[in-house]
Order: structure tokens, then C-alpha cells, then sequence
């Protein structure tokens, strides 16, 4: 266990930095209600004219909503704004002065990052959609528990899942703005195919029919699409464990990536001279 | 000089710093245009499986979604002072340098970094005001454009053919 | 008629209390708890105008906090302030057109535009006349020797060229009064003496009111008459640096270098701070024995190969005068 502590000190370090900024993290609780609320309208008003069309229930698709809500610090659309200041003020080459596995280093410090903005909002957010709403009479449009026991003991693995493919594909986008020393331009392209393809804009099976197949295999539809859909039983039984195995799969692709570039942007530090 | 001649220099000063690396602001631009279209992806989706909602056909919410950006993406343009004030000012002891400066406070933060970048969401958002012209009987008179400069939200309701009341949630996300 | 005048200013801070590890960051998200800081505690002094005062404190005594309130920037929590006729921090833009401050290892010039160009924003900001501004430009971009750098992007000069031209953008609207918080640090040596000769001709040339703090000692000690010492936000010391030195610590120190070996040597006033071989290093206070009779009451006694004299360095009066006044880092 003496190996992994200087691991588990780098995650807790920063989700306790995390934790300090109480006003930013309550705003943000507010915004994301008004944000979920508003989509919500939106599924409404298009159930109410054509439910028939609709790949899943009005009550999963808000059930959705709220889930995204809660979970959207885990969602890997923006990268860290630490490494891009480091990378600007030249701080990442005392990351080589450290006895570490660089990328096992980066990778710990990226969960800590994502774990500690993720479980208070969570929190926050299932007592206001989960408990709150139901008790104001406003059931219908709350955020409902997993669909049965199946579907609970399978969302544990999913969502495990969830945040380490996250994490991977965040130190890997941290990677490049490190070695591209272009902070902005990665957040460009990253944004927005993160936010589509992973079906957090809207449940991937919401876009045209043909382009399923697709969808569905691409290493984003771990992110969002398969764990919440596991959630509500949309995905169960052979096809649940299929979505697992998938975002099992992209995960060490992305991890082994990841370390692949770790090790060529140390290399090259190296002879650059940091 | 006067406060506005002194936010034009602002602006002009922000954007020369821009000017000097061409490439990196044409990418971000592009990628700030990449980024706001898939809101408007994501609502053509909707109309797609769903079908037009409350009297509301794609190209209406289209034309609406297009104005709303438009002015959004202006403001957006000019605020970024404000944005960034407890990042980039407060945190970082940079308002002290505001606080000595013989200005209004205020006028400096608004002259501070007018992000080319930004005209990317109009960008989007011109492009989609022509899609959705063509896909509404819409003609661009002089009422029709005052209207639409002045008020979004008037100007879509002159253009909806079913002017029952605008259900909930049609403000496009 | 005082330029500056400071009395009884306090500030004190709130801050919020957080136990160490992770169930104290937790409980720290639900129930805060708070501390008292204070910053200033009751300081009080006055400046004239063409004067030049040095401050210095150990880390944390309260002298930036003084700083600012003085430009204006921060509010005090009691207590009086008046520059020039005016309160700083309510007459904030009457005030600051008034003073320059230069923060050191800190630019107000803007990152990615030539210096030139810099300076003609700031004659813009402050509303300087265009031929005032000029000639005032051209004077100090001469004294300052930045002629070669005028065309060069801020972020491509080293740090001592910054520095000077940071001076420059300071004084471009004439301020009778300049704030400077550790302009030297991090500069090379020519660097600092020509920071330090600059400073020193605009005080005595110009009569321009400057109001320095510093860590370093040899600013003091080249350019101030007047030193204050802040210790944990109060006023320690006020007055000449010769007469801090002298109540400190007023030996001197005198090394022999002897022909033969080192002698034992009693003299009554005289400690052996060191010895080797064939050298001692002697303290004495010259008040009891002056230098020349001590050398001569040696030397009469023994063969000299060399002498000299010196003082102990400034580090060690203004430590030992922390130490005295138990004024320690925050």
C-alpha cells in the first residue's frame, strides 16, 4: 500500500482544494437545477405532441436529465485549467522531479479533480430532484431510482466505469494541451464532441435512426448513454453487460493511449531540457 | 480622452494582441462555431423524431434561436472583463493595477480582452438565420428587420402562423 | 504641512478557519468558523513632501497592507489617512491620478504590446497632454536608457529591463508621489544599483515624494534617510537609519591579520569573536574605545600584517532588531 500513497495523496489533495469554494459550488447547484428544469420542459413539450416517436418513457428521459445534472462534473468536456496554467507558467517539468509513474501521478489527480465536483452536486441534486420534488406533489417529473435490482447492482460497475473512462479521456486531452501548449484550442474540439457523442446533449438513441449503429460503439457512449440507460433498465440483462465491456474496452484503449503520450511528451521534455 | 474614445483604444489594443497569432484565433473561432452548433443539432434532432410542437415548425424555432444568438453572442463579445473578474482580476492582484488607475473601474473591465473567438457563435448563428429564412415565408422589410433587432420575441410571434400562446420550454436551450 | 499623513490606522481581516485533512474540508463546506486577523493595528506617522522613506518588516507585519491603503485600493477599519488633501480611498480616481506605484516582479504595461505603445495607452488613461507627455516621455525613456527596447513586445524583455521600463510608465504622468514595493527583487546586480540611482536622483533632483518597501537591506541603506520598521502590524521604529543601527547594535568590528600566531588578547571592552591561526576578528563598541586607540594599543603589542574595520551587516541589525522586538513573521 506504500506505493499508492503518494497516488492517494495527490487525490486527496485536490478534492480538498475542490471543497473550499463553497459560494462557486452552490451557484452552480442553482444553475444546473434551472438548466436540468429547462430540458425538461423542452422532453415535455415534444412528448406532449408525438410520444409515440420517443425511443424511451417521458419519465426515463427526465430521470436522464437529472442524472446528467448531478454527474456532469464527470464528464470529461473541459480540460483542466491547472494543467494549462502549469503548462503556461512551465510548472509540468517539476513533474519529472517527482518519483512517480507521470501518468499514474496525472491520472490520480484528475479523478480527485472530477470525484470532488461530482459527489457534492450529486448529493445536492438527489435532494432536490430526488427527494424534494416527489414531496411537493411534483413526482412525475422527478428523478426516480434505478428500475429494479438488476438494474441497480449493474449501474455500480457502470458508473465505476463512467469516471475512470472520464478520467482517461481528460488526462489524455491534458496530455495534448501540454505538449501542444494550446489550452483553448483542445477545449475547442473536445467540447463539443464530447457533449454529442456522449449523449449528453441528448440520449444518443434521440438522433436519426441510421446513425445508431455508430453511436452506440463509439468510446463517448460510455460517458453517458450506456451507464444511464443501464440506470433505467433501457440497457439489461446481455446488452447491459455488452455496454460494461464497451466502456471497459475504450477505457484501457484510452488509458494505454494516454500513457503512450505521457511517455513521448516526457521524452521530449527531456531532451528539450524541460 | 473621454471614456468612450478610451474603450475604443481597449478594444483596438485587445484585439491587435489577437491580430498577432492569426492562426490560433481563426482555430478557436472555428472551434466556438463547431461548439454553438450543436445546440442547434440537438434541437433539429428533436424536430426530426418529433415532428413541429405547438405550432412551432423547425424553421420558426430555427429563425428565433438564430436572433436570441445573435444578441447573445454581442454581449458575450464584450463582457469578458466581467466573466473573468474573480479568475483573472481579484485572484490574481491584477484590479489592484484597476484600482490605480484615475478610471471608472467598470470601463476598464469592459475594454478587457474582446474575444474574436466569440463571432464564431454569431457565425453559427447568421448561418442558421438563413436556413430558417428559407424554411419560413419570411420577407425582410424594413418593419421585419427593426422588429427583429428590437425584440426576438415580438418578432416570432408576427411570424407564428398558429399564434396560440408560446408553450413552455420552446426558448430553445 | 505634512504631504502624507497616517494616524491610528487598523485593518483587520476575517478569515475563515479550516481544520486540516478531510473531514475538516467537509465540515468546512457546511459550518464555517471565523478568525480575526489584524493586519494593522495602530499605526501612525507622517510624510512630508521630497521626502524618502524606507519601510521594512519582517513577512506579513502589515507594510503592503499600509501600501495599499495608502494608494487607495483597500479601506482601513479605523484610523485616519490624507495624501495630498485627499482621502485615498474615497477620493480614489482624484487620488490615483496623483501617485505612481510600482510593484516589483509586476507589470502594468500590457503584455503583447510594444513599450511604446504601452505608454501612449497610459498617457491616454491618465489624461496626460500630448506635449507635456512627450517631453516627459522622452526624459525618462533617456534616463532610463530604453530607447533599444521601445519597439519590443513587454513579455520578450528580461526582468530588469521591465523593471525599468515599468519605472518609466509609473512617473509618465508627473506624480508627486511614488510607491514603490520591492522594485529590486529578483534583479541582477547592475540592475539594482541602477534601480537604486534612479530612485535616489528623482527624490533629490525632483523632489519627487517616495515611499519604499523592502527586504532588501542594501535599498535601505543606499537610499533612505528614514526608516520604519513594522513588526505585526505597529509602528516598531521611526527615524534615522544611522540612529536604528546605532541603538541595535552599535559595535564594530575590527580583523587583524598578525605576523606571527594569533595572540591572546584582553583588552576590557573588547570581545575575540573569531580566531584562526593567524587572525582574530574583534567586536568593540567605539563609544567605549574609538578605532584608532584600539589598532594602536594592538599593534604596539604585537606585529600587524593587516587590519581593517567594518560594521555588522545590515541583515543582522534588522534581524536583531526583530529578535528585540519580538516582531516575527506572521
Amino acid at each position: 500500500m506504500d506505493s499508492a500513497r503518494p497516488y492517494l495523496a495527490a487525490f486527496r489533495a485536490r478534492f480538498q482544494l475542490m471543497l473550499q469554494y463553497r459560494a462557486a459550488a452552490l451557484a452552480g447547484f442553482a444553475t444546473q437545477c434551472w438548466w436540468g428544469a429547462i430540458r425538461i420542459m423542452v422532453f415535455a413539450a415534444f412528448y406532449g405532441v408525438n410520444a409515440a416517436a420517443a425511443p424511451i418513457s417521458l419519465a426515463d428521459a427526465i430521470t436522464y436529465v437529472w442524472l446528467g445534472q448531478a454527474l456532469l462534473a464527470l464528464l470529461p468536456w473541459v480540460a483542466d485549467p491547472e494543467i494549462g496554467q502549469a503548462v503556461r507558467t512551465g510548472g509540468v517539468g517539476y513533474d519529472r522531479l517527482r518519483p512517480l509513474d507521470a501518468y499514474g501521478y496525472w491520472y490520480a489527480r484528475t479523478l480527485g479533480w472530477m470525484l470532488a465536483r461530482a459527489l457534492p452536486r450529486a448529493a445536492l441534486m438527489l435532494l432536490a430532484a430526488g427527494i424534494l420534488l416527489p414531496l411537493v406533489g411534483l413526482g412525475d417529473w422527478a428523478w426516480r431510482p434505478p428500475s429494479g435490482l438488476a438494474a441497480t447492482l449493474l449501474f455500480i460497475p457502470a458508473f465505476v466505469l463512467m469516471t475512470m473512462l472520464g478520467a482517461a479521456v481528460l488526462v489524455l486531452a491534458n496530455i495534448v494541451v501540454a505538449a501542444s501548449l494550446n489550452e483553448r484550442g483542445v477545449n475547442a474540439i473536445l467540447t463539443p464532441l464530447v457533449i454529442v457523442f456522449s449523449g449528453s446533449l441528448l440520449p444518443l438513441d434521440f438522433y436519426p435512426d441510421a446513425l445508431r449503429p455508430f453511436l452506440h460503439l463509439q468510446p463517448f457512449a460510455g460517458l453517458v448513454d450506456i451507464p444511464f440507460r443501464i440506470y433505467f433498465a433501457d440497457l439489461a440483462g446481455g446488452a447491459a453487460l455488452q455496454g460494461l465491456a464497451l466502456q471497459a474496452g475504450w477505457t484501457l484503449v484510452l488509458i494505454g493511449l494516454g500513457r503512450l503520450a505521457m511517455e513521448r511528451m516526457m521524452r521530449r521534455l527531456e531532451m528539450q531540457g524541460g | 480622452m473621454n471614456a468612450v474614445a478610451l474603450y475604443g483604444r481597449y478594444v483596438a489594443t485587445s484585439l491587435r494582441a489577437q491580430a498577432q497569432y492569426p492562426a490560433a484565433t481563426l482555430m478557436l473561432t472555428a472551434g466556438h462555431c463547431a461548439a454553438t452548433a450543436i445546440e442547434i443539432l440537438g434541437v433539429f434532432a428533436l424536430f426530426d423524431r418529433f415532428g413541429p410542437v405547438g405550432g412551432w415548425s423547425f424553421g420558426e424555432a430555427a429563425l428565433f434561436y438564430a436572433l436570441v444568438n445573435i444578441m447573445f453572442s454581442i454581449a458575450d463579445l464584450l463582457s469578458r472583463g466581467f466573466e473573468v473578474f474573480g479568475t483573472d482580476f481579484v485572484r490574481t492582484g491584477a484590479f489592484d493595477r484597476v484600482l490605480l488607475r484615475p478610471r471608472a473601474a467598470a470601463l476598464q473591465l469592459a475594454g478587457y480582452e474582446v474575444r474574436l473567438s466569440r463571432l464564431g457563435r454569431l457565425l453559427q448563428a447568421s448561418v442558421v438565420l438563413i436556413l430558417a429564412t428559407s424554411l419560413v415565408p419570411i420577407t425582410w422589410d424594413a418593419a421585419a428587420v427593426a422588429t427583429a433587432v428590437c425584440s426576438p420575441t415580438v418578432a416570432s410571434r408576427r411570424r407564428s402562423i398558429h399564434s396560440t400562446s408560446t408553450p413552455p420550454g420552446s426558448g430553445v436551450c | 504641512m505634512s504631504q502624507i499623513l497616517v494616524e491610528a490606522l487598523a485593518k483587520t481581516y476575517r478569515v475563515a478557519e479550516r481544520a486540516p485533512g478531510l473531514t475538516g474540508a467537509l465540515r468546512g463546506l457546511v459550518r464555517r468558523r471565523w478568525r480575526d486577523v489584524h493586519a494593522l493595528a495602530g499605526v501612525s506617522f507622517s510624510l512630508d513632501a521630497g521626502e524618502l522613506l524606507a519601510f521594512i518588516g519582517p513577512n506579513g507585519a502589515g507594510k503592503s497592507t499600509t501600501v495599499k491603503i495608502l494608494s487607495g485600493i483597500l479601506r482601513p477599519t479605523s484610523g485616519r489617512v490624507e495624501v495630498d488633501g485627499l482621502v485615498p480611498y474615497e477620493d480614489r480616481v482624484r487620488h490615483v491620478a496623483r501617485i505612481g506605484v510600482v510593484f516589483g516582479q509586476r507589470s502594468q504595461l500590457w503584455w503583447d504590446l510594444p513599450v511604446i505603445d504601452g505608454f501612449d495607452l497610459l498617457a491616454d488613461i491618465y489624461r496626460v497632454e500630448p506635449t507635456h507627455y512627450r517631453r516627459r516621455r522622452d526624459e525618462l525613456v533617456a534616463m532610463l536608457r530604453l530607447e533599444p527596447l521601445l519597439d519590443q513586445p513587454v513579455r520578450q524583455l528580461s526582468l530588469g529591463q521591465r523593471m525599468r521600463a515599468e519605472f518609466a510608465a509609473a512617473l509618465l504622468h508627473d506624480p508627486a508621489i511614488l510607491f514603490l514595493d520591492e522594485p529590486t527583487i529578483g534583479l541582477d546586480a547592475p540592475s539594482k544599483l541602477a534601480v537604486r540611482d534612479f530612485v535616489r536622483r528623482l527624490n533629490r533632483e525632483q523632489g519627487v515624494t517616495v515611499l519604499l518597501t523592502t527586504h532588501d537591506m542594501h535599498d535601505v541603506e543606499a537610499l533612505a534617510e528614514r526608516v520604519i520598521v513594522i513588526g505585526q502590524g505597529r509602528l516598531l521604529t521611526d527615524g534615522p537609519f544611522a540612529s536604528l543601527r546605532a541603538g541595535v547594535l552599535a559595535e564594530r568590528r575590527l580583523h587583524i591579520d598578525f605576523a606571527g600566531p594569533a595572540p591572546e588578547l584582553e583588552i576590557p571592552g573588547v570581545t575575540i569573536r573569531s580566531r584562526t591561526e593567524r587572525s582574530l576578528e574583534l567586536a568593540f563598541d567605539p563609544a567605549k574605545i574609538p578605532a584608532p586607540k584600539l589598532i594602536a594599543a594592538v599593534a604596539a603589542q604585537h606585529a600587524v600584517d593587516d587590519i581593517h574595520v567594518d560594521e555588522p551587516a545590515i541583515e543582522e541589525v534588522i534581524a536583531r532588531f526583530y529578535d528585540l522586538h519580538d516582531a516575527h513573521e506572521a
